[in-house]
Formats: structure tokens, sequence, C-alpha cells
């Protein structure tokens, strides 16, 4: 593993870490105080206060539980569906094979962000699943192409035909035998959608159309520390710096994951 | 079967399934839009407290929000015109080629496309053209020399793709604008198009992921085309480095490069309604982004609509492009 990808494993790591261990020790993230607006970092805020005098690093950690959270429910629901949608196609072939490699080139020739944002402002159920869904809507197209490739491939190799002469079904073939094999690029195509995701959940919030305040979120603090950047520059810098370390770690770690499970690279 | 019928059937056959997409993102989306309580105009007249019970029935009928869904639909399509739809906002309803009329701006759908097109396009296209020039040039640069300058370029690659716009250009504003003070902070300047100072920094921030990602294609393209056995019998013939990289490897790289603009052209027109809100800069994306955040969103949907079968269109030509230069590429389209 070279090292870049150990230190963006190591970031994301500490971040994943700092989420989970980190609040309870913290200030509550909405709790106002009007006395300590925009201060500098502190004994009792470590990274300072924002606008309305909450606890900045409390909000950030708050804040990435949040994006962490819709980004990995949406890149499930988006890898999952897309990924046995590309497996039937592929498995059916004919028509139906036609059919959804049109549809995914059509739906990857549209710009996601607009439909997502009318999505994402449609349905007034929970507003966790709401984004959630809103994203996954359009995120799925990669995983059907690798599954629809990925299988075409595999049904041509003998222990495949091996198992249809034993009689079994085409669901137990589909599950058993391909799926496990489509199992590496899958992964990979999923944890690069998840850098994706994580980006267009942030975009969301930036754009007043993700979780609703009082409750923190990157994209969100991004948008309000917009109007007092030149005061406090860190309300911007902060999140800003945590968004752009998160997605390129973990488009550093999907390549990895790519090099390390191409088998033509395996004895380097 | 000559190359100019070939592509008029690919052309058809897109517009076509295009067409049928259209049809059902629209009628989807307008299905989901309508089952919402209420949105944009109606909604901020019926929170007005003092409402009596028969003036909330009142503006209920009024916006035909006591409809049912497939009802309001067949009067959105059809307009005040068909039979039983007093509360349709158009005449003769999108059928009959009435877009709508939008509650922020109020104006009608055409009109405010004459105004926010070209504005988007001003922003897209120079965008566009920056990152292929300079993700040419670049990759070009990596792949002849090697050895450090390609390693620091391909950083520069890698830290490009990965930098989402709201946070390059909220740093671009911070240090050009706020810091240095050289460049605007957003807007168009007094006239009703951007001026040159205005498009600067949007540009800039736009063009930039996709001249990582055109640069890493190029780069890794040209490497390994400059191993091909064509190139060393150019080499073999005396020809300079220079030439055998520019005149013979290059082209080599360039014709595959246009399926790669196909496929991000629907992201660079994504990252531009990003990079307008950024800049509060007047184009399409700044408008779908409004009529969403009033709640104006039957005229949003037309507009998002209108917006991606614009990039549909554009992705198109490059396609097309590509199978007209690439008779490869035909081979495949067919089977």
């Amino acid at each position: 593993m070279s090292r870049t990808a150990r230190i963006a494993l190591g970031f994301l790591g500490l971040l994943v870490m700092g989420v989970l261990l980190l609040p309870p020790f913290l200030p509550d993230p909405l709790q106002i105080d009007p006395g300590d607006v925009a201060a500098g970092p502190s004994p009792s805020h470590w990274l300072g206060t924002d606008e309305l005098g909450r606890d900045l690093l409390a909000r950030l950690l708050v804040g990435a539980r949040t994006t962490l959270a819709i980004a990995t429910l949406a890149a499930l629901i988006s890898s999952g569906g897309g990924a046995l949608l590309g497996l039937w196609a592929g498995y059916q072939g004919g028509h139906f094979d036609r059919a959804v490699l049109r549809l995914l080139d059509l739906v990857s020739a549209v710009p996601r962000l607009p439909l997502m944002l009318l999505l994402a402002s449609t349905s007034t159920g929970s507003p966790f699943l709401r984004v959630a869904v809103a994203m996954a809507a359009f995120a799925w197209i990669s995983e059907a192409r690798i599954a629809r490739a990925q299988t075409r491939v595999v049904l041509s190799e003998d222990y495949l035909s091996a198992a249809r002469q034993l009689g079994y079904s085409p669901l137990r073939i589909a599950m058993r035998h391909v799926l496990p094999n489509l199992s590496g690029p899958l992964s990979v195509a999923a944890t690069l959608s998840l850098g994706e995701l994580i980006l267009y959940e942030t975009v969301l919030s930036f754009l007043g159309l993700g979780i609703p305040p009082p409750a923190p979120s990157w994209g969100a603090m991004l948008a309000q520390g917009i109007s007092g950047l030149s005061r406090a520059p860190l309300l911007v810098v902060a999140p800003g710096a945590l968004i752009f370390l998160t997605i390129a770690a973990i488009q550093r770690v999907g390549d990895e994951l790519a090099l390390a499970l191409d088998p033509r690279t395996r004895n380097r | 079967m000559g190359s100019s019928s070939f592509a008029l059937r690919v052309l058809i056959r897109r517009a076509l399934s295009g067409l049928a997409l259209f049809l059902a993102l629209g009628l989807g989306l307008f299905y989901l839009l309508a089952t919402m309580p209420a949105s944009g105009e109606a909604r901020r007249r019926l929170e007005d407290p003092t409402l009596s019970p028969a003036e909330f029935d009142r503006i209920r009928t009024l916006y035909g929000l006591d409809r049912s869904v497939p009802e309001r639909l067949r009067c959105w399509l059809l307009g005040r015109a068909a039979p039983d739809c007093p509360y349709a906002r158009t005449e003769r309803g999108i059928l009959g080629g009435e877009l709508g009329v939008s509650e922020v701006h109020r104006s009608s759908v055409p009109a405010l496309l004459r105004e926010r097109l070209p504005p988007t396009l001003a922003l897209v296209l120079p965008a566009l053209v920056l990152a292929l020039l300079a993700g040419i040039g670049l990759g070009a640069l990596a792949a002849i020399r090697g050895g450090a300058v390609a390693q620091l370029i391909r950083g520069l690659g890698a830290v490009l793709v990965a930098v989402p716009s709201h946070v390059l250009g909220l740093s671009a504003i911070a240090v050009f604008s706020l810091w240095a003070r050289v460049l605007p902070p957003g807007g168009f300047g007094p006239g009703p198009t951007p001026d040159l100072g205005h498009l600067v920094l949007p540009v800039m921030v736009l063009s930039l992921h996709f001249l990582g990602r055109y640069l890493r294609f190029v780069e890794t393209g040209l490497q390994a085309a400059l191993q091909d056995e064509h190139l060393w019998a150019a080499r073999a013939r005396g020809l300079s480095e220079g030439r055998v990289v520019w005149v013979h490897g290059l082209p080599m790289v360039l014709l595959p490069l246009l399926p790669l603009i196909a496929q991000t052209l629907p992201t660079l027109f994504s990252g531009a309604l990003l990079v307008e809100r950024i800049f509060d800069f007047p184009g399409m994306g700044l408008l779908i982004h409004e009529s969403i955040l009033f709640g104006d969103l039957e005229v949003a949907l037309v507009l998002a609509l209108i917006y991606a079968a614009l990039t549909m269109f554009a992705s198109g030509l490059a396609d097309l492009g590509h199978l007209w230069l690439d008779p490869r590429a035909r081979r495949e389209e067919t089977t």
C-alpha cells in the first residue's frame, strides 16, 4: 500500500473515531451563547464558536455524523439497487439487457444536481431519508454498469455452465455463483460512490436542501460562514477543509483498492 | 451505408429515447411534487394565520389543491382551455406550447430562458475550453518529461479532481476578492451580460475539476501511446521527439477524449448550478435554485428538464463527433 493511501486511511479512521467518541465530552452543538460569539479557540471551546456562540468542534463532529450516515445510507441503496439491476440485465440478456443499457446511457447524460434538488424538495417525510433517497436516485449508474459487464464475463466461464448442468435455479446461480465474482469491482465502485455522495450531501445542505437547521451539517456551516468570511475565517476554513480532506481520502482509498484488486498488479 | 445516414439514425434513436426519458421524468416528478400539501405562492397565502376557514378553502380551490393529482396533471398539460381547469396557470398548457409563468420573477419561462441561458453558456463554454487546453497541455508535458515534473502534475491532478467547487469557490472569493481585492466576489457588473472581470473567478472555479480529469486522461493515454510501434518507426526515421509527440502521438489521445467530454458534460452543467449560486451569477442554475427555494416547483421542473435537454444535446454532439471521426466507434454502436 502506498504512503498516501495509508495517510488517507489513517485520516478516515481518526475522523470516524472522533465522530463516535468525542461528542459526549464536548459542549452541546445546539447550545446558543450570545455572550461568546465567533470567538477564537479557548479551553472551553477548542476550535472556538460560530456566529451564534455554538461550539465549532462539536458542530463539525456532529455534522460529520449526519453527512457520513446519510451518504452511507444512500450508497447502500444505490450500490445495492444498481448492482442487482446490472446483474439481472447481464444475466437475462436480450431485449431487457438492451433496454437497461439504454436507460443507463440516458440517465447518465442528465445533469444530476437540479433534479436532485427537486427530488429533495418534494417529500415531507423524514429529512434524513428524503436526502438519502434524492441522492441515491441518480447514483446507481456506475454500479449497474459494472455489475452488468462483469456478469457477462462470468457467464461465459466453464464453472457457470457446470452449475447450469447441475440444474441449479437461475436465482441460485445469480446469487451464489455470479454475485461473489462481482464483489471486487463493486466494492471499488461503491467506495468511489461514497465519496461522491458525501460531496453531494454537502452540496445539498450548502444549497439549503439538506437536513434542516439547527442540526449541524458541513455544507450548511460552509454556507453560513460566507457572510463572516473576513471576520471569522475558521468558520469556513474548518468545514471546507474537512469536506475536501474526506473526499480526497476516500478517492485515494478507492483508487488503491482498485489497484490491489486488479490481478495484473497483484505481484508488484 | 454512408456515415451521414448512420449518424442520422443514431441521432433519431437518441432523440426518441431521450424524449421517452423526459416524459417519464416529467410525469414522475410532477406526480411527486403534486403530492406535497402546498408550495410557493399558495403555501405563503395559506400560512396567513388570520385566514378564515372559508377563505382557506377558497385559496385551496384557486390553486387547485383540492383536486386529485391526475386531474392536476391533466390541467398542467392542457391549460385553462381544457374543461374543468380554471386553476391552471397557463391558457393552453404544456402540450399547447406554454411552458409556464414564474412566481418568483413574474415572467414567462421563454422570456426567462432568453435572459438566463446566455450567461450560463458564457460560463460553461469557456470553462470547458480552458479545462481542455490546460488539461491537454499539462497532461502532455507530464507524459513527455516524466520524473519530478510528472509527479508534480499528477499530484496537482489528484488534488483538482478531489476539491469540491463550493470549497474552491469560497477559497477563491477569500483570496482574490477579500484579501487581494483584485476580482469581484460575484454578480454581473453593470450590464445585462457578465463582463470579463465577473467571469474570471466562476470560470476558473468551474473548470479546475475538469482540468484535473482531462489531465489524468491525457497523461495515461499519451504514456501508453508513446510506446506504440508506429511512433518508434517515426523516431527511427529521425524525427525529433517533439514532432513525434505533438504530431503523431497526441492525436491518438485526442480522439478518445471526445467520449470523455460527452461523459463529463452532465457533471459540468451540474457544477455550473453550484458555481452560479456561489458567485450569485444569474444564469439558469441560479434560476432553478431560486425557483426551488421559493417553492415554485412547477416552473423549476420545466426549467430543470430544459436544462437537462440542453446537456443531453451537448453531450450528444460530442458523441456524434466521435462516431463521425472514429470508424471503430461506429462498429461498436451498431452491435
